[in-house]
C-alpha cells in the first residue's frame, strides 16, 4: 500500500474544513431564518415545525412578557419621577407625596354624603350603614384621584417612551380536511370556524362570516369546526346531530336552523331540526351508539385546545386568530388585507 | 478537668434545647395533624368557575382539585391542587375531601355559614380563600367597610377555634387582586384574544357581578378605590389570623398575601369570562399557595 504524503496545501487536505465551513454557513443561515429548537438522532427540529400547531400559544406566552415588561417599565419611570422631582424640592418622596396628595385632598364632609345619596336615591335601600360605605368610598376616590392628576402632571412633563416590539401576530397551518365547507372550495380566504350551536356568542360570529361572504363573493370559504364543553350535554348532542347530517350531506342546512335558535338548543329542538331536515334517524342512533359522532367533535376540540383556543367562538382568518366576539369591521380589515 | 467543663456545658446546652425547642416551635400549641381530612371555604376562585370549561370546574380547583380517569380522557388540566399534593405527600388513607366554598358567596353573609359546615366535616386542615365578592359589589355602597368586614371574619374563624379538632390548622388566603386581573383582560382585548367588555356586557355579569371593578364606564380613580378596599380586607385578614394564632394554643393559623402579589398573566385568566383564573391560573394558586402554606416543607 503506497502512502502518498499530502502537502499542506492539496486538495485532499482543505475539502473537509471547506465543506464544515459550507455546512456552518448554511446552519447559520438556517437560524437566522428559522431556530433549532430539539434535535432527534441528531436531525433538527425547528421552531417553525413547533409554530404549525402551537404559534398562538407560543404568541400569548411572548405577549404576556411584553405587557409585563410593559408595566414594569412604567412603575419604574414613575418611580423615577418621583424620586427627581423630591430630590429637586430637598424632600423625601414620603413627604412629598404627603404634601401633594394628603394635604391636597379637600376634607370629606358630610354633605358630601347626602349629596352623593341624593344623586344615588337607590343606595339609600341598603340600609343605615350605607352612609359608612360611602363615606368610605368618596374618600378614598379624593385621595387617589388626587395622587393620580398629580403623578399625571410630572409625566406630561417628562418624556417617555416604552421601546420593546410587541410579538406579532401570528399565523397557524390550518388542517381542514374532512371538515364540513361552504363557498368556493380554492378560495384565497379560508374562514375555519370553532363554534357551537347553543351560544348567542357563536350565533353573532357566525352572522360575522355570513356578511364578509356576501361583501366578498366567491373569495370565501367557509369551514365548521366544534368546539365546547363536552360537558354540555346539549351542545354535544346538537354537535353529534351536526355530523349526522354531515355524513347524510345536509350539514349546512342543519348549521343554519340551529344558529337561528339563538343560541336556545334543547334536545327537542335539535331532534325537530333533525326531522324537518329528514334525517335519517335510525343511523344517526347507530352512529351515536358506535361513538362515530363523538370521535369526531372530540378531534374537533382537541385540535382546537392544541392550537390555543379556550372558549368559542374563534374564527381562523387563512391561519390569523380572530375572536368571533369582535366587531365585524376587524374581522373585515383582515380579510381586505389577506385579499391583497 | 477541661474535659468535664466540656461535658457539662454540652449538658446544660441540651437541657436548654430539650426544655426550649416545643416551645419555640409549636408555641406550646396542640401537635399539628396531618392535613388529610380538607375543607375548602370560599367563592367561585375555590370552585373554579369557568377555569376551562363553562361554570364550575372542581377538578381544576387550586384546593380541592383531582386528575382521574375521567379528568385524563378528556384531556383535562391536572392543576396539582392541595388535595392531589396532601395525598402525594401524606398517603391515601383516611383521607377527606370537601368543598364548602360556593361561587358567589362573600365573608359579610356567607363566611359563618360555610365554617359551620365546614365543621361538622371534622376537617383537620381548612382553607379560607374569600373576600372578592365583597370587594366586587354591584356598586361602592355593596362593599362592606372594614368593621364589618372583620366582625363577620372573626365570626367564623370563632367557629372554626370552637369546634375544630386540636391540632388542626387554617389557612387564610388573602383576597386575589382584582384590579390586576382586570388589566390582564385588558391585556385579552388588545391582544385580539376575546372582547371583554362583550362577555361581561352580555350574560356573565349576571352570574357574578363586579360593577366595582368591571364596569366599563368606572374611572381609573374608582377602580383604584376598590382595589384599596383589596388591600384593607387583606390586611384585616392577617391581623386576626396572627391574633388567633398567639391566643389559641390548639389550633394553627397561617396567612398569605402571595396570592395578592401574584402577577396573573394573560393565559392564566379564563377566556371564558376573562375574570376567574384559568386552569393554567388555577394551577399556579395552587402551587404559589401551597409553597407560602402551612405544609411547604412537603414537597412532593
Amino acid at each position: 500500500m503506497t502512502n502518498r504524503k499530502r502537502g499542506p496545501w492539496s486538495w485532499s487536505t482543505w475539502i473537509p474544513p471547506i465543506v464544515s465551513f459550507l455546512l456552518a454557513l448554511t446552519a447559520v443561515g438556517n437560524a437566522a431564518a428559522d431556530e433549532m429548537i430539539a434535535t432527534l438522532d441528531g436531525k433538527p427540529i425547528y421552531l417553525s415545525e413547533i409554530e404549525e400547531n402551537s404559534a398562538f400559544q407560543i404568541y400569548r406566552l411572548r405577549s404576556s412578557i411584553h405587557s409585563l415588561m410593559e408595566r414594569e417599565a412604567r412603575e419604574i419611570a414613575d418611580g423615577r419621577l418621583l424620586s427627581a422631582e423630591a430630590s429637586r424640592r430637598g424632600l423625601t418622596v414620603e413627604t412629598l407625596l404627603k404634601k401633594e396628595v394628603d394635604e391636597k385632598t379637600p376634607p370629606l364632609a358630610e354633605k358630601d354624603v347626602d349629596d352623593y345619596l341624593a344623586t344615588h336615591p337607590e343606595e339609600k335601600v341598603k340600609g343605615p350603614e350605607v352612609r359608612d360605605r360611602i363615606r368610605i368610598y368618596l374618600a378614598q376616590k379624593a385621595l387617589i384621584q388626587q395622587k393620580l392628576d398629580y403623578m399625571d402632571s410630572l409625566r406630561r412633563k417628562s418624556d417617555y417612551r416604552f421601546l420593546a416590539k410587541a410579538p406579532a401576530r401570528p399565523r397557524i397551518k390550518m388542517d381542514i380536511a374532512g371538515r364540513p365547507w361552504r363557498g368556493v372550495e380554492n378560495a384565497p380566504i379560508v374562514l375555519m370556524h370553532f363554534a357551537h350551536f347553543s351560544s348567542p356568542l357563536c350565533v353573532d360570529s357566525a352572522e360575522k362570516i355570513r356578511r364578509v361572504m356576501g361583501e366578498f363573493p366567491g373569495r370565501v370559504r367557509w369551514v365548521h369546526r366544534d368546539f365546547f364543553s363536552i360537558q354540555d350535554p346539549d351542545a354535544l348532542y346538537a354537535a353529534e346531530m351536526g355530523q349526522a347530517a354531515l355524513e347524510q350531506g345536509k350539514f349546512w342546512e342543519y348549521h343554519d336552523r340551529m344558529m337561528d335558535l339563538k343560541g336556545q338548543v334543547t334536545r327537542q329542538a335539535v331532534n325537530a331540526t333533525a326531522e324537518a331536515l329528514k334525517l335519517d334517524r335510525a343511523r344517526f342512533e347507530s352512529g351515536r351508539k358506535e361513538g362515530r359522532y363523538l370521535l369526531r367533535v372530540k378531534e374537533d376540540i382537541g385540535y382546537g385546545a392544541r392550537i390555543g383556543i379556550q372558549a368559542a367562538p374563534v374564527i381562523f382568518v387563512n391561519g390569523i386568530y380572530f375572536s368571533g366576539t369582535f366587531p365585524y369591521e376587524e374581522m373585515k380589515t383582515i380579510v381586505e388585507r389577506e385579499l391583497q | 478537668m477541661e474535659r468535664k467543663r466540656f461535658y457539662l456545658m454540652s449538658l446544660l446546652v441540651l437541657l436548654c434545647l430539650v426544655v426550649a425547642v416545643p416551645e419555640a416551635l409549636g408555641q406550646g400549641k396542640a401537635t399539628q395533624l396531618s392535613p388529610k381530612r380538607l375543607s375548602s371555604i370560599g367563592d367561585s376562585m375555590t370552585e373554579a368557575i369557568d377555569a376551562e370549561l363553562p361554570a364550575a370546574n372542581h377538578w381544576a380547583s387550586w384546593a380541592n382539585g383531582y386528575h382521574g380517569f375521567w379528568e385524563w380522557l378528556l384531556g383535562l388540566t391536572n392543576v396539582y391542587s392541595h388535595n392531589q399534593r396532601i395525598t402525594k405527600n401524606f398517603g391515601s388513607s383516611g383521607r377527606a375531601n370537601y368543598m364548602e366554598a360556593k361561587s358567589g358567596a362573600d365573608m359579610e353573609t356567607d363566611f359563618v355559614g360555610q365554617t359551620l359546615k365546614s365543621v361538622g366535616h371534622k376537617p383537620s386542615y381548612v382553607t379560607v380563600l374569600m373576600g372578592h365578592n365583597d370587594v366586587c359589589g354591584n356598586t361602592f355602597a355593596d362593599i362592606p367597610t372594614d368593621a364589618e368586614f372583620e366582625a363577620k371574619f372573626r365570626e367564623g374563624l370563632s367557629n372554626l377555634r370552637n369546634s375544630l379538632p386540636a391540632g388542626a390548622t387554617i389557612y387564610v388566603v388573602g383576597i386575589v387582586d382584582i384590579y390586576q386581573l382586570r388589566q390582564v383582560a385588558d391585556d385579552k382585548r388588545a391582544l385580539g384574544i376575546v372582547d371583554c367588555e362583550v362577555l361581561w356586557a352580555t350574560s356573565l355579569l349576571k352570574l357574578f357581578p363586579c360593577g366595582t371593578m368591571l364596569n366599563p364606564l368606572l374611572t381609573e380613580a374608582q377602580r383604584q378605590v376598590t382595589r384599596s378596599r383589596n388591600i384593607a380586607f387583606n390586611a384585616i385578614l392577617e391581623r386576626v389570623v396572627q391574633e388567633y394564632n398567639a391566643a389559641d394554643p390548639n389550633h394553627y393559623y397561617v396567612y398569605t398575601d402571595a396570592v395578592f402579589k401574584y402577577s396573573f398573566r394573560e393565559f392564566q385568566v379564563s377566556d371564558i369570562d376573562c375574570f376567574h383564573p384559568s386552569a393554567p391560573g388555577q394551577k399556579e394558586l395552587s402551587r404559589v399557595t401551597w409553597i407560602n402554606g402551612p405544609f411547604k416543607i412537603y414537597t412532593k
